[in-house]
């Protein structure tokens, strides 16, 4: 699974080198994230909780930015 | 003495300038980044480019490889109505450019979810374990404990073991080299986390 060539919202690099991100913008992320390689949120939630992720960057990025979810009161992005 | 300051905010970005002018001594210019994905709960801290997750591409004795660093660090009380950093979860990794996994995974997970039983202090590989009887095993399959591991570990790893070159050359008058003062000073400071 390769990581594609997925362009990162500017407002999204913004928040990350302000160092603080919103709930909406965490979705965000992982929503532009998953996009990265391929997927949907849903899928990369899925795959990070069974482990199927590649093991890039993005995938390593991405499972740990997922297991947040887990504690969250805000489970999937606005539509 | 651990890093500490008035809120998670402060004390990360502290900890941000101390690991960034360790990495520039040491393997990599390219900064790790701070950020809060969960506001006023935990900080993530990870190398990124352009936004998006990345790697320090070093160069180790047998060619290119990626090395990822990922922390997730919360606060806990500490003295004086100041907070005291804490690592929550590690995950490091060592990966040949062009493999499709890593090499070594260094990880750490404070909180497991429920019914993780594996040591929480772990290595894994893609790395094939005689295990007898004709029978191998990858240490993919395995939680290897270890032990808490510092990212110091990590660095002194690469230079020594790898050979990847350290970037501070300098030798003081005892005969230290620059690196290496920087590694175990940090690793004091950092000792009581």
């Amino acid at each position: 699974m390769a990581t594609t060539s997925v362009q990162m919202p500017q407002e999204l690099i913004d928040a990350i080198e302000e160092g603080e991100l919103s709930d909406e913008q965490f979705l965000q992320l992982i929503t532009v994230e998953a996009a990265m390689i391929g997927l949907t949120f849903d899928e990369a939630v899925a795959g990070a909780r069974d482990n199927t992720l590649p093991w890039n960057a993005v995938g390593m990025e991405l499972r740990d930015l997922i297991k947040l979810l887990d504690h969250s009161p805000v489970a999937t992005p606005a539509k | 003495m651990p890093f500490e300051g008035r809120n998670l905010n402060q004390v990360s970005t502290t900890f941000r300038s101390h690991l960034n002018r360790l990495l520039s001594h040491t393997i990599t210019r390219r900064p790790v980044v701070v950020f809060l994905p969960k506001q006023d709960e935990v900080v993530r801290i990870s190398f990124r480019q352009g936004g998006g997750p990345s790697t320090a591409t070093i160069q180790a004795r047998f060619g290119p490889m990626e090395l990822f660093l990922g922390q997730m660090c919360d606060v806990i009380d500490g003295e004086h109505e100041r907070v005291q950093l804490r690592t929550r979860s590690y995950r490091y990794s060592i990966m040949p450019q062009g493999a499709t996994e890593p090499l070594f995974r260094w990880e750490y997970e404070r909180f497991p979810s429920a019914g993780s039983y594996w040591c929480q202090h772990h290595l894994q590989g893609p790395i094939d374990l005689d295990v007898g009887r004709g029978s191998t095993i990858s240490l993919n399959d395995l939680h290897l404990p270890t032990g808490p591991v510092p990212i110091e570990d990590v660095i002194r790893f690469l230079i020594v073991d790898l050979g990847v070159p350290p970037l501070d050359t300098s030798v003081d008058d005892d005969g230290v080299s620059g690196w290496h003062r920087r590694l175990v000073e940090s690793a004091s400071i950092r000792s009581s986390e």
